[in-house]
């Protein structure tokens, strides 16, 4: 390893910092939403309201992930991916914001009111 | 060395050279993918069969590379089934986009960078084609979220697979292999 090696590393280190803080901010929720969408590569498989407590199972592309509704907000409880990061996501009530498991490429998106599918749109209030 | 001895080989020593390769890394992706779950996403793993990539890269040209990981994303994904499906999409973009680059990387900044350096640039590259597939095939923004935790994995896959080729690389002549082949 040289020393441009190292510096290349460190760099890409400082962007996995700064990343981290801007995709925060980025993504940032829009209020409370009213139901989440499933979605399994793209189609949606699932659309429940975010008021009805409940847990169910999706199966993705290569396993399945237990999605829990509860106190109004959702949460990836647990999944058989090997990375983890969608139960390490927390839960969240956001519109706008969404769980994702790439392995099983699922997405769980919060959405709010009717047109703030994505959070772009409810800027405008 | 083996690098200029294999420029100044014959057809048949490069082809039966190219076919090795292509095997070899036919077969580490093959078990990664059907033995190891998918680490970030389909295709991303530990992306071992790179280490192979980047041997083709130090002994043939950008045609031979090319055809090299697209044959080797081709064959992995009619082994595995997946041939044509959104998972033979992610494994060949991310496949050709990081020889790309690696190729490049090697081209201009290789010397001052090790194959570390080489092999992080690829695995970075690899790993931002595969979030960008992703935000278009699955169809959420929100996907961007995961883009610290592909940096990380990229740095860690990129970081391990150079330093195994700054190993092997310099010793492909040691081998035995080139000279073998000379008294066939
Ligand atoms: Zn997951």
């Amino acid at each position: 390893m040289t020393i441009w090696d190292k510096l290349l590393i460190t760099t890409v280190l400082a962007a996995v910092a700064a990343s981290f803080f801007i995709v925060g901010a980025a993504l940032g929720g829009t209020g409370p939403g009213e139901s989440i969408i499933v979605k399994v590569d793209g189609v949606v498989a699932k659309r429940l309201p975010l008021g009805e407590p409940t847990t169910l199972t999706i199966k993705g592309r290569s396993g399945s992930c237990r999605i829990q509704v509860a106190n109004g907000a959702v949460s990836m409880v647990s999944s058989d991916c090997p990375n983890g990061l969608c139960v390490a996501a927390g839960s969240t009530n956001e519109a706008g914001k969404a769980i994702v498991c790439l392995p099983h490429r699922i997405v769980v998106e919060v959405i709010g009111t009717a047109s703030s599918s994505n959070g772009v749109d409810a800027v405008v209030r | 060395m083996s690098i200029d001895a294999l420029a100044a080989a014959s057809p048949a020593k490069k082809m039966s050279t190219a076919a090795l390769l292509l095997a070899a890394g036919i077969m580490i992706q093959g078990i990664e993918a059907v033995y190891l779950p998918p680490m970030m996403i389909p295709g991303a793993k530990l992306g071992l069969a790179n280490s192979i990539t980047m041997l083709a890269i130090i002994l043939f040209g950008w045609r031979e590379v090319l055809t090299h990981v697209a044959l080797r994303a081709t064959s992995v994904s009619l082994i595995t089934g997946t041939f044509l499906s959104t998972t033979y999409i992610y494994s060949l973009t991310g496949a050709l986009l990081s020889a790309i680059a690696m190729l490049v990387v090697y081209r201009y900044l290789y010397g001052p960078l090790s194959y570390v350096g080489v092999s992080v640039f690829g695995a970075l590259v690899h790993n931002l084609t595969q979030l960008t597939l992703s935000i278009f095939i699955l169809g959420h923004i929100g996907i961007v979220s995961l883009l610290p935790w592909l940096l990380v994995f990229a740095l860690l896959t990129g970081t391990g697979n150079g330093s195994l080729v700054n190993i092997v690389g310099p010793r492909l002549g040691d081998l035995g292999l080139f000279g073998r082949l000379d008294h066939i």
